[in-house]
Parts: C-alpha cells; sequence; structure tokens
C-alpha cells in the first residue's frame, strides 16, 4: 500500500513539511480520521521531540539529512519509524513517572503510548536513536 | 450544618444538567446527614443560574474564578470554608485547586475523574466533559501541537491531584488502568460504580414501542459534538432506508452547543429525516426510554454513562460504542445487555438497531440481563454508600486532627 521515507533536516518547519508528507501517503493509503489523527498527533510529538532534544533545537552540520521518517501502511497495520543521529538518546522504555515530580517532562512516550499500540525505542548504529511505533488499523480502542 | 466534604467541581454542578452533574445530585441528596459546600470553579464571565434546586444539606456554593487576572471580583480559594474533606471531581483542571485547597487546610483529598481528560484532548474530542473547547483546538494549523500540549496539561495537572490525593477513584476499570498508566497508586486507587435514581428500578420493566409501532431508537445526551449527534443522523437514515416504520428521538439539551445544535437540525433535515427524528430539546428521558426499542449513543468518549444504566435497569437493550466504560457495562455476568459498535461509524451503529429491531427474543433477554446488572451493581444508593466509606477511610488515614 504505502512503504516511503523522507529525509528532512532537524528544524520545526521541516517537521511541519514532514507531517503533511505523511498525512497526505496516509489518506491516500485509505486511512481511516481515527488512525489518520493518530498519525498526526504522534509525529508531532516524535518529530518535534528529536528536533528539540536529540538535536537541542539547532540542526547540525549533515547537509540536511538529520532525520529519516519511514512510514508503512499494510492492510492492517501503519508503521512509523523515526531515525537520528543526535545526542539524548531517550530511555529504552516510558519512565516510570515520578510522582513527587508530577510537573517536569516525561510525557512524550507516554503519550506516544497512548496513540500507538507498540512504541520501541532503540539505540542507532553508532550514534542517534531508532523510533518504532506500530498502531493496528481500524480497530477499536476502548 | 457543619462542611463535612468541600466539592470542588468544573463545568457542573449545579449549572448543567448532564452526567456528572447528575451524580453529584445523587451524592449530596444519598448522604443528607453530611453538609456539603460547593467550589464550582467558572472560566467565564457570564453569572449562571442553577440548572437544579439545592437540598438542604448543600450549605454553600462559591464559583471561584480561574482566571484571577479577570475583574469582577469573584471569590478566591481562601473565601473557602474549611471543610473535613475536599473531594475534586476532575473533568480537567479541578485536581489542582482541590489539591492546593486540600494542602492549605491540611485535609485529606478525595480526587474523582469520571472521564480522563487528558485522553479525550487525544482522542480529538472537539469537547471536554466540562464543556471547555481545548485551547488552540479549532486553529488547524495548530491543531496537533495544541492538542498534544494540552493532553500534556491535562495529564500533568492530574498528577498533581494523584500526588496529593489520599484517594483517587474512577468509574470504569479502562480508566483505572489509564490512571495507574499515569502514576496513580494502585493502592489509593478504587473504581466506584455508577448508580440510578431508585425510579428507574421500579415497576414494571419497560414495554417498548405499542403493538403495531415501528421501532423507537432513543439517543439521551446533551447535543454536542462528544455525543457525535450528527453520527446518530446518519445511522437513522440508514435504519430508515432499511425500516421505513422507524422513529427517533434525541432526548437533551439543544442549547449547550447552539452551533453544533444548529447544524444537526439543518443534517436532519437535508438526510429528510425531519418526520422520523424528534429533537426534545432538555425533558425527563423518562418515557422515551420506556417507550424505546433501544436506547443508543454513538459517543466518540464516554465513562461510565448514566444513559445506559437508566436503559439498563428499564429493561432497554442499549446500542453502544466500544469507548471508555460502555464495554463494561454492556458485557457482564448476567449476559449481554446491547451491542457494542465502533465509534464513529454510523453504518455499524445502524447494523445494531437493525438487529435488535428484528429480533424479539434477543431484545428480550438483553433488557433482563441489564436490567439485573443494573440492579445488582447499579443501584441508587451504590454511590453515596461509596463515597461514605471513602470519607471515613481519608479522615482515618489522616488520623485525629
Amino acid at each position: 500500500m504505502v512503504d516511503a521515507s523522507l529525509t528532512l533536516a532537524a528544524s520545526l518547519a521541516e517537521v511541519t513539511r514532514a507531517r503533511a508528507w505523511a498525512l497526505e501517503q496516509a489518506r491516500a493509503a485509505g486511512l481511516g480520521e481515527d488512525d489518520v489523527f493518530a498519525l498526526e498527533l504522534a509525529l508531532a510529538e516524535a518529530l518535534t521531540n528529536v528536533v528539540r532534544h536529540a538535536y537541542g533545537g539547532q540542526a547540525p552540520d549533515r547537509g540536511g539529512e538529520d532525520i529519516v521518517l519511514g512510514l508503512r501502511v499494510d492492510a492492517d497495520e501503519l508503521r512509523i519509524t523515526v531515525t537520528d543521529w543526535g545526542h539524548a538518546a531517550p530511555p529504552a522504555q516510558a519512565p516510570e513517572i515520578d510522582l513527587d515530580e508530577p510537573r517536569t517532562g516525561g510525557y512524550g512516550l507516554f503519550l506516544l503510548e497512548q496513540l500507538m499500540d507498540e512504541v520501541r525505542v532503540s539505540p542507532g548504529d553508532g550514534e542517534g536513536t531508532i523510533l518504532q511505533m506500530h498502531r493496528r488499523l481500524g480497530v477499536d480502542r476502548p | 450544618m457543619t462542611i463535612d466534604v468541600t466539592l470542588v467541581l468544573e463545568g457542573t454542578y449545579p449549572y448543567v444538567t448532564g452526567g456528572v452533574s447528575t451524580w453529584v445530585d445523587g451524592l449530596v441528596r444519598g448522604l443528607p446527614d453530611l453538609g456539603f459546600a460547593v467550589v464550582h470553579l467558572r472560566d467565564e464571565e457570564a453569572p449562571r443560574r442553577a440548572a437544579r434546586a439545592l437540598p438542604a444539606n448543600v450549605c454553600l456554593v462559591l464559583d471561584v474564578d480561574v482566571d484571577p487576572e479577570r475583574p469582577g471580583g469573584t471569590a478566591g480559594l481562601h473565601d473557602v470554608p474549611d471543610g473535613a474533606v475536599v473531594h475534586a471531581l476532575s473533568s480537567g483542571t479541578a485536581a489542582v485547586p482541590g489539591a492546593a485547597l486540600a494542602r492549605a487546610r491540611g485535609v485529606p483529598l478525595v480526587l474523582t475523574e469520571h472521564g480522563l481528560a487528558w485522553r479525550e484532548a487525544l482522542n480529538g474530542t472537539g469537547e471536554l466533559e466540562s464543556g471547555r473547547p481545548p485551547a488552540g483546538a479549532r486553529r488547524p494549523a495548530a491543531r496537533a501541537e495544541a492538542r498534544l500540549a494540552w493532553a500534556r496539561d491535562l495529564a500533568a495537572m492530574a498528577r498533581t491531584g494523584y500526588a496529593e490525593a489520599t484517594a483517587i477513584t474512577t468509574v470504569c476499570s479502562a480508566n483505572a488502568r489509564r490512571q495507574r498508566r499515569l502514576g496513580a497508586p494502585a493502592a489509593r486507587s478504587a473504581v466506584t460504580h455508577n448508580g440510578v435514581a431508585a425510579r428507574w428500578l421500579q415497576g414494571a420493566p419497560a414495554a417498548g414501542p405499542g403493538a403495531g409501532e415501528g421501532p423507537l431508537f432513543v439517543l439521551v445526551g446533551r447535543v454536542v459534538p462528544i455525543k457525535d449527534t450528527m453520527g446518530f443522523l446518519e445511522a437513522a437514515r440508514l435504519v430508515l432506508d432499511a425500516e421505513p416504520r422507524a422513529r427517533f428521538a434525541v432526548v437533551g439539551p439543544l442549547d449547550q452547543d447552539p452551533d453544533y445544535a444548529g447544524g444537526c437540525l439543518t443534517r436532519s433535515a437535508d438526510l429528510g429525516l425531519e418526520a422520523a427524528v424528534r429533537f426534545t430539546g432538555e425533558a425527563d428521558p423518562c418515557p422515551w426510554v420506556a417507550a424505546a426499542t433501544a436506547v443508543v449513543l454513538s459517543s466518540v468518549s464516554e465513562a461510565q454513562p448514566l444513559a445506559l444504566l437508566e436503559a439498563m435497569a428499564s429493561g432497554v437493550p442499549v446500542v453502544a460504542p466500544r469507548v471508555g466504560g460502555c464495554p463494561e457495562l454492556v458485557h457482564g455476568a448476567e449476559g449481554d445487555a446491547g451491542l457494542l459498535t465502533v465509534p464513529g461509524d454510523p453504518m455499524a451503529c445502524a447494523r445494531a438497531m437493525l438487529r435488535l429491531a428484528a429480533d424479539d427474543g434477543l431484545r428480550a433477554r438483553m433488557g433482563a440481563a441489564g436490567r439485573a446488572r443494573a440492579g445488582r451493581r447499579h443501584g441508587p444508593h451504590v454511590v453515596p454508600s461509596a463515597y461514605r466509606r471513602v470519607y471515613e477511610r481519608a479522615l482515618a488515614d489522616r488520623g485525629p486532627a
């Protein structure tokens, strides 16, 4: 159905462009509105995190090839892969939330987990991070 | 009367009708020996008129403006008199002032979330249970960022409440699991089921439509986007194409989101439903439920809806979306009380209505199962007795003052 990728620089303008690209692909593949909405939110969260945290808000000198966004839509599953070469790899699992510090962050992965059926974070090849997210399509989520 | 419980709530009792407001009414009336103060968090300029008569044990209703910058001299939290327990009913933000008040007065905090506001923000619900749209949600360009920021803020506010509360409650185990994932400690968490007023369980089960009449499908709920009234209309059109005698009623106020309600009336006319669908406005749902083939919800988000409990108590089968606490209500040891549908899918909703209309035996079995479950688990006393225990335990855990 769809198996495509997009390379982008680490900037918020590029995040906007990548989201528009992904949504167009997803709609063309016939995803329902709920699934498109979850994709839109997940990409906003994941890509913005990479720009802000992995790259510290500044695009490095990598010739505009800082993030690779992979999008695959099968009949029953949406797969998103976000690869970066920045620092600050997030922890491998959603962190336990510290109730003594309710105002600190740590919501990024928590929110992604709510939007997707599976979220996996692994170290990249030598540097950076690979974020993989799966969402089953057209199923109920009570 | 001394104040035993200070309720901190938003966008609900005593100003609007709807599930949470009815729940509070049942709580305060079911505990007549306890004195209640109601702290209502206001986020708008216009003064409000109480939609409900207050019982004698509601000693005071205090409007507190959530925007301290706004001129007009409404009360602040420091104006709230002392009570023994603070009970915050959060549909978004009330956990934070509730926690602040409990801490300032050195009293225990009980936190109840019917729906989970951060979840509703992520679901794309255009309106939170409190009636407020998430900030910025209507600006399409900023939609995803605004949603995420709002969901993050709401999650942080809920966690502020979890950190302070001696008891954390919600109305279904689906929500309890999500609260725990967000950090609510299991030892302090409990599920407290909703209950229906006694009149729903008294008397004979509902008779349904009269002999020779077509099926009647009744949506009980405010005409607002979160209930997806528009989707119900689409489903009604599909049912009518297959069963021209079918009739429909939307029983609930039209004034909570006038633009949306106006859109629904227009859509109803465009779909050629004017003769088949009746919008009653605010009305007693009891006679409608009693005459119904099934009570139908098409909501995109629900906690443990009273509309379903009242239908079940009346022995009327339900058609409900697979969201929030609906599956736990429909399935149970007594048997299925109705059919579950996919939210946002009018075809699925229509199929469920037609299936019930066509099968007298199925309808009778589901009606009886629902009535048995409602009688056993959702009677009029479940909420007051559960919260009497919650309050007593919160005070005992805190020890003598």
